[in-house]
């Protein structure tokens, strides 16, 4: 799959990663550039990171090397560049190579890559585990399963694929064809671009702290798109797609972040342009090593390791599979997979009880132990990891239309490689001549029937990705058969259109050339009447605007050439591009002219009072201030508004939001906005605060005693509204009188009500009992 | 600030209609009229940068299709 385009690592090796290295790897890693291993420290790392900046050593040092090691670091490639130590085994033993396998010989350090370990003391990997660099890479504490590798993303430029891979040794099984689902590719290419046009749409997903995607644009993507939250295509359930496809998107480039929003690193037409084995090659690179879905309907992490190790070695197996388009079992494929792997299954988190312990036996007696144990098991361990591997097949290689499931006469899941399967993973050439053959439009037939209802009927083997690309642009996408697809022409679709940069006569050029037909009369006349009318209203959102100080000043500076149409009596709105300075100075001559710039933040020119006053400090000159003062408050004088019920009610009939308001009185304020005029905004443009009111007779009682009396005394308590704090008490007015007859009664007499400044803390009086009861607890 | 010279206001957000009446129009709708802070022609008024995407959106509502030109 040498096709990805997009690699989104920039991974090398560095001086100090390098110089970390123990001494006997480093001599062995300079022998790749020509080093004769007696050499001193810094004189090898010298020479490796000279290597590297020589193109001609380059060439020198990744050429005439085994097939195995090509494989090794064409899977490393596939992955970006970094890959975990274990799966890259493990990928290499499901190809069929037969890498060694000595760890077991010691009795420990099972844990421990030596093919890994092998590579790095050959220079082409080094372990991104730093721990792992004080290490002598030879010995068995040097790189773990669990370890990620990676190398130089320079000498990945030599390596490429096509790789020998050993076939499976399955036999063919027979499927009833009604029995079998698929994935067309051109359906495959529907879908893909919906998706791309969908984010174009959203003009990007916004961001959560955390990284993720805000609940709000999922929903809004989903929507989009009509997905539910677990899509099933032809029955195949897709769990959580919707987040499948972002993080995908994510991981393999397509989608990047910039500040808190997600966005595409590629214009859609871009993708539209490259061939569907590219593009789907792609998103493969960003779904082996996508860790943050995973195929269960759950985020638990505890699925995730196991998941995405065996979601990435079962996505390489496919391509062990034999050649000749015939169907194999599941069971069968994963049974073949699994004898593959060997000792690797315990690196894929297939752990179970009954396997042999190494506790006193020697490493022979271990061996046949595990391999009577295998024998036995083996059935079993196929069975309950077969649903699985149906799970991670029928997601990304089903959808993305590498893989035809069927079902076995007794029920049991069957598949095979589809002929785009076939392309990307043979990878010899035939991807590309595949998209030739396979979904080059048939110039002789219409792509599409424009009909009178504005329905357009399109032919699914006769159209071509840009045509597919253009629909999805211009018309909403209806419903999609096995052949056909359905699409509409609406107002808001065409205007998206046009408004994503095309013209109305391509629009329509390109509409009867895919139909080979001139359109519909009434269709082509609406569309006209649609574009009309968009040439009646235009938003300019950075606009230049020129104020002259009097109608005749500006009448000067356009009799001197200044480029524009006259706006009102003073105003001139400046032609895109045109030079100003020369007519500006032949009137006003050398005085500066001020400019303000709208994507800057606004002048502080606002003092905002407590009682929604606002006056306007100083006049910026800006066009916008006392427009939106207006809009928000009631005009005082020339420089004074007020912000009133009446004023706040007018902006939430326009739609105001407290957000909004408050977003403006900040950028405009020369101190903090009042926290009062706040309140006030938020309750009258949002919800309202509620707050509890009573009125009650309120006790204060600073003597401790008396106040525990009181509260504690159930003779008082139905008397008791509520204690508000340590020392005050408030009563209910209803039997007010017969309360104080029980004070009296107690002997405690009332006076006058006195705030105070220092009142009692009732977090510390908690915290005093709390110590308290400790207290008494340990005595 | 009272000049007398010119000044020159780049990256405001405008919007032109094709007649006085259309504009007109628009004002009178109560979230459109939030969006636009000043009449400055009888065709061309001046929109709060806030809310440029609040009023295409609600012009597209209201059976509109506008142009929106980014400089």
């Amino acid at each position: 799959m040498k096709s990805y385009t997009k690699p989104s690592f920039h991974l090398c090796f560095t001086k100090e990663h390098l110089e970390s290295i123990a001494t006997d790897v480093l001599l062995s890693i300079s022998r790749l550039w020509g080093g004769k291993g007696n050499e001193s420290r810094a004189s090898c790392v010298r020479r490796v990171l000279n290597g590297l900046m020589d193109a001609s050593a380059m060439r020198a040092a990744m050429t005439g090397h085994d097939a195995e090691t090509r494989a090794a670091l064409a899977v490393i490639k596939e992955h970006c560049g970094a890959i975990r130590a274990g799966t890259l085994e493990a990928i290499m033993l499901a190809y069929g190579y037969p890498i060694t396998h000595t760890d077991s010989e010691y009795g420990y350090g099972h844990d421990a890559s030596r093919y890994a370990a092998k590579l790095i003391n050959r220079g082409f990997l080094l372990c991104e585990t730093y721990d792992s660099m004080y290490h002598s890479y030879g010995r068995y504490s040097g790189v773990n399963k669990t370890d990620s590798v990676y190398t130089d993303e320079r000498l990945l430029a030599y390596i490429d694929w096509p790789v020998k891979v050993q076939p499976l040794p399955l036999s063919p099984v027979t499927i009833e064809s009604a029995t079998t689902t698929l994935r067309r590719p051109q359906h495959v290419l529907l879908d893909l671009m919906a998706i791309i046009q969908a984010l174009v749409d959203m003009k990007g997903l916004s961001l959560k702290m955390s990284g993720e995607v805000r609940l709000g644009d999922l929903r809004q993507f989903r929507k989009r798109l009509s997905w539910t939250e677990d899509q099933a295509f032809s029955g195949r359930k897709f769990p959580r797609i919707a987040e499948a496809f972002i993080t995908t998107l994510e991981r393999c480039g397509v989608l990047q972040s910039f500040g808190e929003v997600l966005t595409l690193s590629l214009a859609p037409e871009e993708f539209a342009q490259m061939p569907l084995p590219r593009q789907v090659s792609l998103l493969a690179t960003g779904f082996i090593a996508n860790e943050r879905w995973n195929e269960k309907d759950d985020t638990f992490s505890y699925y995730m390791s196991p998941l995405l190790t065996a979601r990435t070695i079962f996505f390489h197996s496919l391509r062990a599979l034999p050649a000749g388009g015939q169907f194999y079992a599941l069971d069968a494929f994963v049974e073949a997979v699994y004898h593959r792997l060997e000792d690797m299954l315990d690196f894929m988190s297939i752990h179970d009880h009954s396997r042999p312990s190494r506790y006193g036996l020697k490493e022979p007696e271990y061996q046949a132990a595990l391999r009577e144990w295998r024998r036995k098991n083996m059935p079993r361990l196929v069975s309950s990891a077969t649903p699985v591997v149906e799970a991670i097949l029928t997601g990304w290689p089903y959808w993305l239309g590498l893989i035809e499931l069927g079902t076995l006469a007794e029920g049991s899941p069957a598949l095979r490689l589809t002929e785009l399967g076939e392309a990307i993973f043979a990878d010899d050439g035939s991807a590309s001549s595949w998209n030739a053959a396979s979904i080059e439009p048939d110039s002789g037939r219409p792509a599409w029937v424009v009909q009178p209802n504005y329905d357009i009927v399109v032919y699914l083997e006769a159209i071509s990705p840009a045509q597919l690309a253009f629909l999805e642009q211009h018309a909403e996408r209806r419903q999609m058969e096995t052949h056909t697809a359905h699409y509409r022409l609406t107002r808001e679709s065409v205007y998206r259109g046009l408004e994503g940069g095309a013209t109305f006569e391509d629009m329509l050029a390109t509409l009867r050339d895919g139909g080979q037909a001139d359109l519909p009369q009434n269709v082509d006349r609406e569309l006209r009447e649609w574009a009309e009318q968009r040439k009646r209203m235009t938003i300019r959102t950075s606009a230049r605007l020129i104020a002259f100080p009097t109608p005749e000043t500006r009448s000067l500076a356009m009799e001197a050439g200044l480029e524009g149409a006259p706006v009102g009596e003073t105003y001139v709105l400046v032609k895109e591009g045109a030079q100003i300075k020369a007519a500006l100075k032949s009137v006003f001559g050398l005085q500066a002219i001020p400019t303000i710039d709208y994507t800057q933040p606004p002048a502080k020119c606002l003092l905002i009072e407590e009682d929604g006053t606002l006056k306007l400090e100083k006049d910026t000159g800006d066009l916008l201030i006392r427009g939106q003062l207006a809009r928000c408050a009631e005009p005082v004088d020339a420089a004074h508004w007020r912000i009133t019920a009446a004023s706040l009610k007018a902006l939430r009939k326009a739609g105001g939001t407290p957000g909004m308001l408050l977003a403006f009185l900040r950028a405009r304020a020369e101190h903090d906005v009042p926290a009062m005029l706040e309140i006030a905004i938020g309750n009258t443009l949002g919800a309202r605060d509620v707050v509890q009111a009573e009125t009650v007779f309120l006790l204060r009682v600073t003597d401790k005693k008396l106040y525990t009396a009181i509260t504690t005394s159930p003779s008082l308590k139905p008397f008791l509204l509520d204690v508000p704090g340590p020392d005050t008490i408030a009563v209910s007015l209803a039997r007010l009188e017969e309360f104080k007859a029980k004070l009296d009664w107690l002997g405690v007499k009332l006076a006058p009500f006195t705030p105070v400044e220092n009142r009692p803390d009732w977090r510390q009086t908690v915290r005093d009992a709390k110590i308290g009861q400790r207290q008494r607890y340990r005595y | 600030m009272t000049s007398k010279t010119a000044v020159i206001h780049d990256n405001i957000p405008i919007i032109e209609t094709a007649n006085a009446a259309e504009l007109d129009h628009l004002l009178a709708d109560p979230a459109v009229g939030g969006a636009i802070v000043r009449r400055l022609a009888p065709t061309v008024a001046l929109i709060d940068p806030a809310k440029i995407e609040l009023l295409t959106a609600r012009l597209l509502k209201l059976g509109h299709l506008p142009r929106v030109v980014a400089k």
